[in-house]
């Protein structure tokens, strides 16, 4: 292997992860922008978000096995609308001091983890792959199917949720609820629902992201943690409440870790990370796209 | 401002005062055979049951080994329960979960040894929670019990402290001499956790190697959340080893081994205790899986009486196959309940030192000679993965 | 009537004064009292963040290091070089508070959910420095074989005379944070909270301050730090992970932010309540969650703030009422449709 595949290879792994950590700064950032709520119970929804459809693909409720396909369409419906119901929760924390809501939304982030260890259990499982597990190798570089899904379908997401808000009907409506509330609701757009349907999608990113890194993962109540916290920085890093900024940041944030795995310590790996997080925003205090402001109330 | 103080004061006040108060004490969760302590059967002390408390992550990411820890000794204590118990008494188990966090380990140390006053513990899987609380247990003289590894818990110069299985050491030495004398390796790369059990393992295993005068050809660490491993793994295909040892939990171990295959990566996967385990097949999958070498304390054997005769009552008990850690825990409370029969009177302090002359006991791990620091067996076997199974490995 | 009311007053004092002296010899056994000084050092910890959060509004998830930083200190000098608690003290807080300075430094910068974030990679940026810097942590393992303190010749060996040290500790902690408040110090604390732009317009120095109470924030935490490194005579990386922040954290917020009292509240409340929720298991963190949830939608000042909103609607003042203080600022008023 010559020093460009090694680098290649780094960087796709890096790039793989880096996708599932933009999918889930997504929702961070769809529900910041119209909301104002930073949401960090954001990682256990993708976590519930994981299992909503793994079990359906494992065959956990009443021995029924669907395809993969059709598990990852239903946990991202699933997630939805847990999505529509936690939205009604979060409402009112929306309008609270940052602390209040960090406070608030780490407690429902304790609830679900809970939730999911009583019905599920804490041990978790492994998932067995949909697509071959022999990678595909392209010029020294392999390159694994799944992930190579995880790419791509991460891709189209943020294609069409790009496409959707700038096009539709709807995006233009959570555009302009998010931009101006006042306005948009005098205008006859009714902002709370709007609102509900934003966190529908950020939730459902998160499911989205779950179940497409679950066969190369390790599914566990315990995945909330580290995945949120991760889309949590690629959320800030790029920019809050910026669509652009969600995935820069989390592809940046995957990709950091890599490199710094592979070829600085392995041992500081998410120290490295961190270090060149703080620095960047120290450089450009609101991320690197830039954060959107957001109108609160 | 005088106020804040009355308030605070008065705050103070009534939360201590909740605090002394004895309806504080929660039941705890027992084996299921035994009632809970009742005040009509406080009244005869001789009936009184003995308590053994368990204190283990029941929750979090190691959840399965407090899980492992509570079956395998319950087993063990339910035998003997019906066997009638020890001088008449029953035993009874209580369990109490640290989430694998150090100082919640301490206030259940605490809890067990003063409000509980418990015979003996077991504390814990997790090695920093079992460090911080051995001077606790030295301090009121209850002998402790843990299945972690880490060498160095019993160093610490407590003579309260036992551990019911082979130090990590033993481990490493035996896989890592097996590969370089019977299958004449010669080339290791170590990719291990920076956590207290991974950095251990990994120790161990450079360790085994300087002792048959090799050197790594690299060391990878990562983090217990990681789940890519693609940059660790890419620097170390290319030193090209023929071996890459493992050290790190069962999940972590079984997703370094399959990225590692799909990485290209064809020579031996190898590792200690946490990759003989089911949990590392189901997470690498049967196929990558096929072929690794493991060492582990206990394997399940046919042929062995003892070990079917376990396995026949763990499957009875809870429905599934026991692996070592259930094996270990089963085999430590043995050795347990061995020293309470012969401890005269019956205190956790006598029943240290009777733990202490135990030679000579045949347990499912081997023969248990405990030694002044609290080591109770050493010597592991290895083992190989074929067809999705543990099989102890009997050459080729 | 003025008499009577002061009269109650100084017996309440004396009662409490009284019970809190008394404590380890009524409690039933050691457990509790080990319980409550752990409760001891989470209220040091909570009066630290209470000062840098609830009065100069510096949002601060870097606990854990300071924490971290005052423990290690004790315990490094203590193993190595026999050092006794009341030198490791005041170098444990001079550590922590330095720590608590360098961590302020990106606040001048960085704002709000960034700032959350730096302090957040901040504190586990320091987390793996003590897994991995070997030669001077000795690692993920921790150090072990911490002594007991024994002062003026008296082995402090067990829960009971800790108890007394922690006392001390957080009796005079809690006597220099009012005084802190009730300072300049505090007034400008407030004044940045409240609005920074008006405060630097005012000629409070914005930065210094903010600097400052970061470093107050740290010297606490560095006490609590030594005092739990000399208590458990065993530390180790995870002990001071982001989640044990977190802890304070929620303790600070249900007591009430912006209200030291509050942080003696929580500080108690939340690991008593803690240890009695165990026998329920999994459904305790569930509930604990809710709980959590239920303070922040509906008693935001926290406990606290319930007793002065209880005192307004029935026009009424309770015996420990004070002056109506800080209620973490809102941004706006929950009022749409």
């Amino acid at each position: 292997m010559n020093i460009v595949s090694i680098f290649i290879q780094t960087l796709v792994g890096g790039i793989g992860i880096g996708s599932l950590y933009a999918l889930v700064a997504l929702g961070y950032s769809m529900i910041y922008r119209s909301m104002g709520l930073v949401n960090f119970a954001h990682g256990s929804i993708y976590m519930i978000g994981t299992y909503f459809g793994i079990i359906w693909y494992r065959g956990m409720v009443m021995g029924l096995q669907v395809p993969y396909p059709i598990a990852f369409v239903m946990g991202i419906l699933l997630t939805a609308i847990l999505g529509l119901i936690l939205e009604r929760i979060f409402r009112p924390l929306a309008h609270l001091d940052l602390m209040l809501m960090l406070l608030g939304t780490i407690g429902l982030g304790y609830v679900l983890d809970n939730l999911a260890v009583i019905i599920w259990g804490a041990e978790g499982f492994a998932v067995n792959s949909p697509l071959p597990n022999e990678p595909i190798v392209i010029g020294g570089v392999a390159l694994l199917p799944q992930m190579l899904l995880l790419i791509t379908v991460s891709a189209l997401l943020m294609v069409g949720l790009n496409v959707f808000l700038a096009k539709s009907k709807m995006g233009k409506a959570m555009r302009a609820a998010a931009q101006d509330r006042e306005t948009a609701s005098a205008m006859g757009i009714p902002v709370n629902t709007t609102n509900a349907l934003v966190f529908a999608i950020g939730a459902g990113l998160a499911a989205a992201a779950g179940i497409l890194a679950a066969p190369i993962v390790y599914v566990n109540p315990a995945m909330s943690a580290a995945v949120g916290l991760k889309g949590f920085a690629a959320f800030i890093l790029g920019g809050a409440g910026s669509i652009p900024g969600a995935i820069v940041g989390g592809l940046v944030f995957g990709v950091l870790e890599a490199i710094s795995a592979g070829f600085i310590s392995s041992a500081y790996t998410k120290g490295i990370a961190f270090v060149v997080m703080i620095v960047v925003l120290m450089i450009k205090p609101a991320g690197i796209v830039g954060e959107v402001t957001v109108d609160k109330v | 401002m005088k106020r804040t103080i009355l308030f605070v004061f008065m705050a103070l006040a009534i939360l201590l005062a909740a605090c002394a108060s004895p309806t504080a004490a929660p039941a705890p969760t027992s084996a299921p055979a035994q009632p809970a302590a009742t005040k009509a059967v406080a009244s005869q002390p001789t009936g009184e049951p003995i308590k053994i408390g368990i204190i283990a992550a029941f929750s979090g990411t190691n959840a399965v080994l407090g899980d492992w820890m509570k079956k395998g000794t319950t087993l063990a204590v339910e035998e003997k329960n019906k066997a009638g118990g020890i001088q008449g008494r029953q035993i009874q188990v209580i369990t109490y979960d640290d989430e694998a966090d150090p100082t919640k380990s301490v206030n259940l140390a605490q809890k067990v040894a003063t409000e509980d006053k418990v015979m003996a513990v077991w504390a814990t899987s997790n090695s920093t929670s079992a460090l911080a609380d051995i001077p606790i247990f030295a301090q009121y003289k209850i002998p402790q019990f843990t299945n972690g590894t880490n060498v160095d818990i019993t160093n610490k110069g407590s003579a309260y402290i036992f551990r019911a299985t082979p130090a990590g050491p033993s481990f490493e030495d035996t896989l890592i001499d097996f590969l370089i004398t019977v299958k004449g390796m010669k080339k290791f790369a170590i990719i291990a956790d920076t956590s207290a059990y991974g950095k251990g393992e990994g120790d161990y295993q450079e360790a085994a190697l300087k002792r048959n005068n090799l050197q790594a050809l690299t060391r990878e660490a990562f983090g217990i959340d990681d789940k890519d491993f693609t940059g660790q793994l890419t620097k170390i295909l290319q030193t090209q080893p023929e071996v890459l040892l493992l050290g790190s939990s069962e999940v972590a171990s079984g997703l370094i081994a399959k990225q590692a295959r799909q990485l290209g990566f064809k020579g031996q996967i190898a590792g200690g205790a946490a990759v003989g385990t089911p949990k590392f097949i189901e997470t690498a999958g049967e196929t990558i899986a096929e072929g690794v070498f493991f060492t582990t304390p206990w394997l399940h054997d046919e042929a062995n009486e003892m070990s079917l005769k376990f396995v026949n009552a763990y499957k009875a008990r809870w429905n599934e196959t026991p692996e070592f850690h259930g094996a270990n825990t089963y085999d430590g409370t043995k050795l347990l309940l061995l020293a309470m029969e012969k401890a005269n009177p019956l205190t956790s302090e006598n029943v240290a030192a009777e733990l202490h002359k135990i030679s000579g006991h045949k347990g499912l791990q081997g023969t248990f000679n405990v030694t002044a620091k609290g080591e109770t067996i050493t010597g592991t076997l290895v083992g190989i993965i074929k067809g999705g199974k543990l099989t102890v490995w009997t050459g080729k | 009537m003025k008499n009577t009311a002061s009269t109650i007053k100084w017996i309440l004092l004396g009662v409490g004064g009284l019970v809190l002296l008394a404590y380890p010899l009524v409690a039933p056994n050691r457990y509790t009292v080990h319980i409550v000084n752990m409760a001891g050092i989470w209220i040091l910890m909570s009066l630290g963040l209470n000062l840098a959060m609830g009065y100069c509004g510096q949002i601060n998830l870097a606990l854990g290091a300071f924490w971290g930083v005052g423990a290690y200190t004790a315990a490094l000098l203590s193993t190595r070089f026999g050092v006794p608690i009341w030198i490791n003290m005041p170098l444990g807080m001079l550590l922590a508070g330095i720590t608590g300075a360098l961590i302020a430094l990106p606040m001048l910068k960085v704002r709000s959910h960034y700032l959350a974030l730096v302090t957040i990679g901040l504190a586990e940026t320091i987390n793996i420095i003590m897994v991995n810097e070997i030669w001077l942590t000795e690692g993920p393992l921790g150090i072990s074989g911490i002594p007991m303190p024994n002062l003026f010749g008296i082995p402090i060996d067990g829960a009971e005379r800790f108890y007394y040290i922690v006392l001390v500790c957080v009796v005079v902690g809690f006597l220099v944070a009012r005084q802190i408040v009730s300072h300049r110090i505090g007034r400008s604390f407030i004044a940045i909270r409240d609005d920074d732009t008006a405060a630097k317009a005012m000629g409070v120095n914005v930065a210094y301050y903010q600097v400052l109470a970061n470093a107050i924030c740290g010297v606490y935490c560095g006490v609590a730090g030594v005092l739990y490194a000399h208590m458990s005579t065993y530390i180790s990386p995870d002990i001071f992970e982001f989640k044990n922040a977190l802890f304070v954290l929620t303790m600070t917020m249900v007591g009430g932010m912006g209200s030291l009292a509050g942080s003696v509240v929580g500080g108690l409340a939340l690991p008593l309540a803690q240890e009695w929720l165990r026998a329920i298991k999994s459904w305790q963190l569930v509930g604990f969650g809710l709980a959590i949830m239920i303070v922040v939608l509906f008693m935001p000042g926290g406990v606290v703030g319930l007793t002065q909103k209880i005192e307004q609607a029935g026009g009424i003042r309770l015996p420990w009422a004070r002056k109506p203080a800080a209620e973490p600022s809102r941004m706006e008023e929950p009022n749409v449709s």
